[in-house]
């Protein structure tokens, strides 16, 4: 199983030597989990020479002595140590060993300045979590390290503390160059689909960016002017992800190196030539080639095109080194290296090392799809029928299998999706079953809809389903089944808990709550706090910081930085060959609580057997809290109390009766009840008693218990005693008063806007007309109560001092100011509210009816013309639509255009000229509809 | 580690977020607890999340350190992305929606010192509009107005449907309170309430329920927590009140359903005498007299322990109630014992309405208070979320 594994987390590095050696020859180092090879680029047929390694590590990193003194030495690094190789006449073996990490070594690189000096990164607490580490190329004290998304800059004289840290991306970075001439200037290639190149000495801002589509595995500057190479984590495999860039044009790579087969996994620049204008670029990738590309003065001349500066001439050269290119191809010294092959090849499986297709053309054929497809995913075996266009998908996931038939169609893979189907023996639930088989079908058509292949896609989607199916099924975090998938490392639900905080530019973002509580609903306090076992690593006496950068102090020492980094080890495994193990505690914000968490496990451990099987949760409860008895309001009360408006008495009793129930031995009702029995019921002439309302147990009293009530918040109360005494007072069907009174707010100005119309026929009409129409002339005094607004109107509107009087007498007996009918309002909405979060959508309508309602405010009248045939609204004669004439003239049948008149009750009309014609001696209708056009409008 | 747990307007579902970059749902309803989907899609710790309004469906807005907003949607039982705003240059803290009224309308308060007001302006069309440098340094919570506001109602001119006026209040690095106010389209500055001497790290405008007072709760970095009121109807004289300084941070302020209860909730707290105190919920309840001012200071506080034991501590003040106290020990099923103190003291009457009232509100309120705090049982659900 360990082969197996290696197999699965390949960790390929490639170092070229800079200086030829003794023999003038140039060695290219390709390590490999238990070898290292060199391969003299002079003699790229000659076999590889093999160095032995005992160690079961990995190799993490290589790199040959740039000093030619000592070009004969190279360093390794595995796990925690690093080992110093002296290469002599084709043998290599270690004179040195370096140890003093305590975890495993991430990055190394050469001073270029002193040969004898070699720097070292490790994910250990000497510098919290480097994964990259560079010397810079112009500064010999200076050093560059990345952490996550930031990059620290480092003086060699002065190692307690970084120089400057550089917030340089939100996601992990991978990859890091300085540029070769500027000693202030720097690339970093990350994860979140980026470059950014930065000065560090403003390191808020970066100086520029390359946005890619894909995470950017290694960007470095080419050592000729201002270009740049790329390669991308291409999200399918035979995408161009080698590419070369101008630092001055960033909007469309220079040129893109064509020719491997899959995921370039390394490059180094070959030292040039003396003499040679040319340079030479070595890389590796997964198909198992190692290929030297040649960059010629001419492809370095677009790099160094300044097109800013020097417009025409840029773009004469551009367009001439377009049609020139093809001939001047880069061409790739195809080397396939028989070297790794005897190891690759049973990684790689079916695919032989010399596979080679016409590299530019995507398999069109499904055989063609069938040979080139990888799908060396454990526990997964695809059996592939070309003859019958199937394959046959097996997996085995714990005690579950699947086993999936896939076909298909004879257009494949021309927007014809492949059917899926499940076989037995699959153990996998059918609820499963159906999800899976939508997901594929989806992954399917997305592919195919762009005639791609969808055969890998699909299956590593199944896997990833099943993945997160096991995950769910056994509950814990620990999952054995860890997929290498470096081809597609966006496939979804991988929890990604990197922690990125801490870094500069956090300073302004608070540090985040740990805890909280929040009223929801009406009677609910939903709170939480941190894990139990979370606790905080400083001394409770210090305050908690105040920003989110903060956190950054407590991340070294403090915290394993493992555990941060899980993420980003684990689903790019193949690249940073850490065999690191993958924690998988999700650990983010933590830090800051950090400290105790292991003290805790360990003594509950030790404390009993309930504990010690019991997973550690790292999120702390939430706790629903039922509240509702702190609020004034009543969930019962809210079922139980009725509004009868025919029987205040019986509303009065029966809801004391239900308060009571509760235990509420509230005195409201009774007082209520009295103040609304009949014997108090005001006259209706103002001349008699003066009314109840005057009273000081009247109108005073209720304002009295209202602001009690509002001095509690309880709306409940509030709003069922302003929807009691809403009637009191009035005798008329309040809601049939309301409508007279509406309209007869309105003076009677519509028909005027209709007589004038100059548009030429309004068939239907858009507005509130109705009310002008359906106008009583006589005015009907507002009686009872309504808004304000009316009792404003009212004021103003009657002279008469009797009906003023009148007025005066309605409002006075009313036990509800009248004045402030807007705030019962506001009560009665906040109640129906409350009502609605409860669900009693009957109590809320029954509560709402007794809202007073403000006129609808009048909007005006609008005439728009529609097509008496379609419906559709027109504009001119013609109706876009159907192609009719809009509008007829009921005389002569011509279209209208101009002047016209209209009924407005059955909408026929016409010419101006011909209806007045008409109607000087006719009150019907021309169309002989039978409408009474005269009498039915005010035309 | 959770950053916020909010349940929906009818309390059957509650939705929490986490510094593991997901959203989760859980259906909440009959005390039972099912993860209803675990939406993932943020690239960073999600900090805040907020329900709109029933309305307009099932919608869920989250906010995040990546920079993005994202406003996700159930149709058909299923939960998708339905819009994701990325216009902010630094960690979005913040995320409220507005009343109904108002339409399907979300603030949002970044880091990069921006609020950005996002509209949907109706079949996926969605209208932004950003506040640039609303709080220097970065704004950290933002908080609507209710839209029932007593007072601008009166004043309408007659025969017009009220015009609601938009507001909102927020908090900021610049230790500042703001109140915003839409006018002809456009977000202005209507009020800058100082008086924290730190980050203002929470606000929150309190619901009304009709009462012609505006309320805001804003708490901070300095352990303040402050009461503003305003009781003029062109919302021009704001008022602050301490109601309590606590000698850490306070991050979140929650206001009840009718306004009178408000929960503080911050970091370690050593007001409290107990050893084994975690974390600190605190309960006040106030009341307002005839002049609008807060008569006593804070009448709960709840702490929960997350220890072996779990202890919940009420100490209750309470404004017209006879010196009680009640202890209730209840049991909950996973070795925590919910151990409940009330203790209610009496407080001297500071104002007098009329001595009529006051001795009916006297026999009512004291009774049914005691009755409230007799039924102050626990009944808790616990949920885990991993």
């Amino acid at each position: 199983s360990q082969h197996h594994c290696s197999s699965a987390s390949v960790n390929v590095t490639l170092c070229l030597s800079q200086h030829h050696c003794s023999s003038a020859s140039v060695n290219v180092t390709v390590a490999l989990r238990r070898f290292l090879y060199v391969v003299n680029l002079e003699t790229p047929s000659e076999a590889p020479r093999k160095i032995g390694r005992p160690s079961k590590w990995d190799v993490g990193t290589v790199q040959w002595n740039p000093h030619r003194a000592e070009s004969h030495v190279f360093a390794a690094s595995s796990n925690q140590r690093v080992d110093l190789y002296t290469w002599r006449d084709g043998c290599g073996e270690v004179h040195a060993s370096l140890q003093g990490h305590t975890r495993v070594i991430s990055d190394l690189d050469w001073s270029w300045f002193e040969p004898e000096y070699l720097v070292t990164s490790s994910v250990d607490t000497y510098i919290s979590g480097a994964s990259q580490v560079k010397w810079n190329k112009r500064n010999q004290y200076l050093l560059a390290s990345s952490h996550d998304g930031d990059v620290r800059i480092w003086d060699k004289r002065k190692p307690n503390t970084a120089v400057e840290y550089v917030a340089a991306h939100l996601s992990k970075i991978h990859g890091l160059d300085w540029h070769p001439d500027n000693e202030y200037i720097l690339a970093t290639s990350s994860q979140d689909n980026s470059v950014r190149f930065w000065d560090y000495r403003q390191p808020r801002k970066y100086l520029n960016i390359l946005s890619c589509q894909v995470p950017v595995w290694k960007a470095r500057y080419t050592p000729f002017s201002n270009g740049l190479v790329t390669v991308m984590v291409p999200q399918l495999r035979r995408e161009n992800s080698l590419l070369l860039w101008s630092a001055l044009d960033l909007n469309s790579p220079v040129h893109a190196f064509v020719g491997h087969d899959d995921v370039v996994l390394e490059f180094q620049w070959r030292p040039q030539k003396e003499a040679s204008k040319e340079y030479q670029m070595v890389t590796l990738s997964r198909d198992q080639t190692l290929r030297i590309w040649r960059l010629d003065p001419q492809l370095q001349k677009l790099c160094a095109n300044d097109l800013v500066e020097d417009p025409i001439e840029g773009i004469s050269l551009t367009t001439e080194s377009e049609k020139s290119l093809p001939s001047q191809d880069p061409e790739p010294t195809i080397h396939s290296c028989g070297l790794p092959a005897e190891h690759l090849q049973d990684q790689a499986g079916a695919l032989t090392s010399g596979g080679r297709h016409d590299s530019s053309a995507l398999p069109q054929t499904l055989q063609q799809e069938f040979s080139l497809v990888n799908l060396q995913i454990r526990n997964v075996n695809v059996e592939m029928d070309a003859v019958n266009r199937s394959c046959v998908v097996s997996a085995v996931f714990g005690t579950n299998q699947v086993h999936l038939v896939v076909k298909f169609p004879s257009h494949y893979p021309n927007n014809a999706a492949p059917s899926f189907q499940f076989i037995s023996p699959t153990t996998i639930p059918t609820a499963m079953r159906t999800k899976i088989q939508k997901i594929l079908t989806d992954t399917s058509l997305q592919k195919v809809k762009r005639n791609q292949n969808c055969l890998e896609p699909c299956v590593r989607q199944l896997v990833s389903c099943l993945e997160s199916y096991m995950t769910q099924e056994d509950g814990s975090a620990a999952n054995p089944y860890v997929l290498s998938n470096p081809v597609t490392p966006a496939l979804p639900a991988f929890p990604r808990v990197t922690n990125t905080y801490g870094s500069y530019q956090d300073a302004n973002i608070p540090f985040p709550r740990t805890s909280g509580a929040r009223f929801c609903g009406t009677g609910c306090l939903v709170y939480f706090t941190r894990p139990i076992t979370m606790h905080r690593s400083v001394p409770p006496t210090e305050p908690t910081p105040r920003s989110l950068s903060a956190l950054s102090a407590y991340h070294s020492g403090v915290l394993t930085p493992m555990k941060m980094r899980s993420e980003s080890q684990s689903s790019l495994r193949l690249y940073s060959g850490s065999p690191t193990h993958t924690d998988k505690d999700h650990v983010s914000i933590s830090s800051f609580y950090y400290k105790e968490r292991k003290s805790r496990r360990f003594k509950t451990k030790r404390e009993g057997a309930d504990y010690g099987n019991r997973p550690v949760k790292l999120a702390g409860k939430i706790i629903i809290q039922e509240i509702s008895c702190l609020l004034p309001v009543h969930k019962a009360l809210g079922e139980t109390y009725i509004l009868n408006v025919n029987d205040i008495q019986d509303t009065c009793q029966k809801n004391a009766a239900a308060a009571l129930v509760v235990g509420r031995r509230d005195v409201v009702w009774a007082l209520a009840s009295a103040a609304t029995s009949l014997e108090l019921s005001p006259d209706s002439d103002p001349d008699a008693d003066a009314p109840w309302a005057r009273h000081p147990f009247g109108r005073h009293l209720l304002e009295t218990l209202l602001d009690h009530y509002s001095l509690m918040s309880d709306v409940q109360t509030l709003a069922m005693l302003c929807s009691v005494f809403r009637n009191q007072g009035c005798s008329q069907d309040y809601f049939s008063l309301y409508g007279q009174q509406r309209s007869s707010l309105f003076p009677p100005h519509h028909s005027r806007y209709v007589s004038q119309s100059l548009y030429p026929q309004p068939i239907c009409v858009k507005g509130d007309l109705s009310i002008s129409l359906g106008r009583d002339p006589e005015h009907v005094p507002p009686l009872g109560e309504s808004s304000p607004d009316d009792y404003r109107y009212a004021n103003q509107m009657y002279t008469d001092p009797r009906e003023r009087e009148r007025e005066q007498h309605d409002m006075n007996k009313r036990l509800l100011d009248p004045a402030n009918t807007m705030q019962f309002d506001d009560f009665k909405k906040c109640y129906g509210e409350i009502l609605h979060r409860w669900g009693l959508k009957d109590k809320r309508a029954e509560v709402l009816k007794f809202t007073s309602c403000p006129p609808e405010p009048h909007k005006g009248i609008e005439f728009g013309v529609y097509c008496c045939h379609c419906r559709s609204q027109v504009r001119g004669t013609q109706c876009a639509v159907c192609k009719r004439f809009t509008f007829q003239c009921a005389i002569c049948h011509v279209a209208v255009r101009g002047s016209s008149n209209f009924c407005l009750s059955c909408g026929h009309g016409g010419h101006t000229s011909h209806m007045m014609e008409w109607f000087r001696t006719q009150d019907e209708c021309p169309t002989g509809c039978g409408c009474h056009c005269l009498l039915q409008s005010t035309f | 580690m959770i950053h916020d747990a909010q349940m929906d307007y009818y309390g059957t579902r509650l939705a929490t977020c986490s510094s593991d970059r997901s959203v989760k749902i859980f259906d909440v309803k009959n005390g039972g607890q099912i993860l209803v989907a675990d939406l993932r899609g943020h690239e960073g710790p999600v900090w805040q999340v907020a329900w709109a309004h029933p309305m307009y469906g099932n919608i869920l807005a989250s906010c995040s350190y990546d920079r993005k907003v994202i406003i996700w949607k159930e149709e058909n039982g299923t939960w998708d992305k339905m819009y994701e705003y990325t216009g902010h240059d630094s960690s979005v803290n913040s995320v409220c929606w507005g009343p109904y009224d108002f339409g399907l309308i979300l603030a949002c308060g970044s880091s990069d010192g921006a609020i950005s007001l996002v509209t949907c302006s109706g079949d996926q069309q969605w209208d932004i509009k950003k506040i640039s440098n609303a709080h220097t340094i970065g704004c950290n919570a933002v908080s609507w107005a209710p839209s029932v506001v007593p007072g601008s109602l009166i004043d309408q001119p007659s025969g017009q449907k009220p015009n609601f006026i938009k507001r909102f209040v927020s908090g900021g690095c610049d230790n500042l309170v703001k109140l915003w106010k839409e006018e002809d389209g456009q977000w202005k500055e209507d009020q800058k309430l100082e008086a924290h001497s730190d980050w203002v790290r929470d606000v929150g405008w309190a619901p009304s329920i009709g009462l012609p007072t505006s309320t805001i709760a804003s708490c901070s970095q300095d352990g303040r927590v402050f009461i503003w009121t305003c009781d003029d109807l062109s919302g021009n004289t704001w008022t602050a009140k301490l109601l309590h300084k606590f000698n850490d941070v306070v991050w979140h302020v929650s206001w009840s359903v009718t306004g009178n209860i408000l929960a503080v909730s911050g970091g370690d707290n050593k007001v409290s005498t107990h050893t084994h105190t975690r974390t600190h919920i605190h309960i006040h309840t106030h009341y307002t007299h005839t002049h609008g001012q807060y008569t006593h200071t804070h009448a709960y506080t709840l702490h929960a322990h997350t220890h072996t034991y779990t202890h919940t501590h009420i100490h209750a003040y309470t404004l017209h109630a006879h010196t009680r106290s009640v202890h209730t020990y209840t049991r909950t099923h996973i070795h925590t014992y919910i151990h409940t103190y009330i203790h209610a003291h009496t407080h001297t009457r500071t104002h007098k309405v009329s001595t009529h009232i006051h001795t009916r509100t006297h026999a009512v309120s004291g009774d049914s208070f005691t009755r409230q705090l007799n039924k102050l049982d626990p009944q808790q659900r616990i949920i885990y979320t991993t």
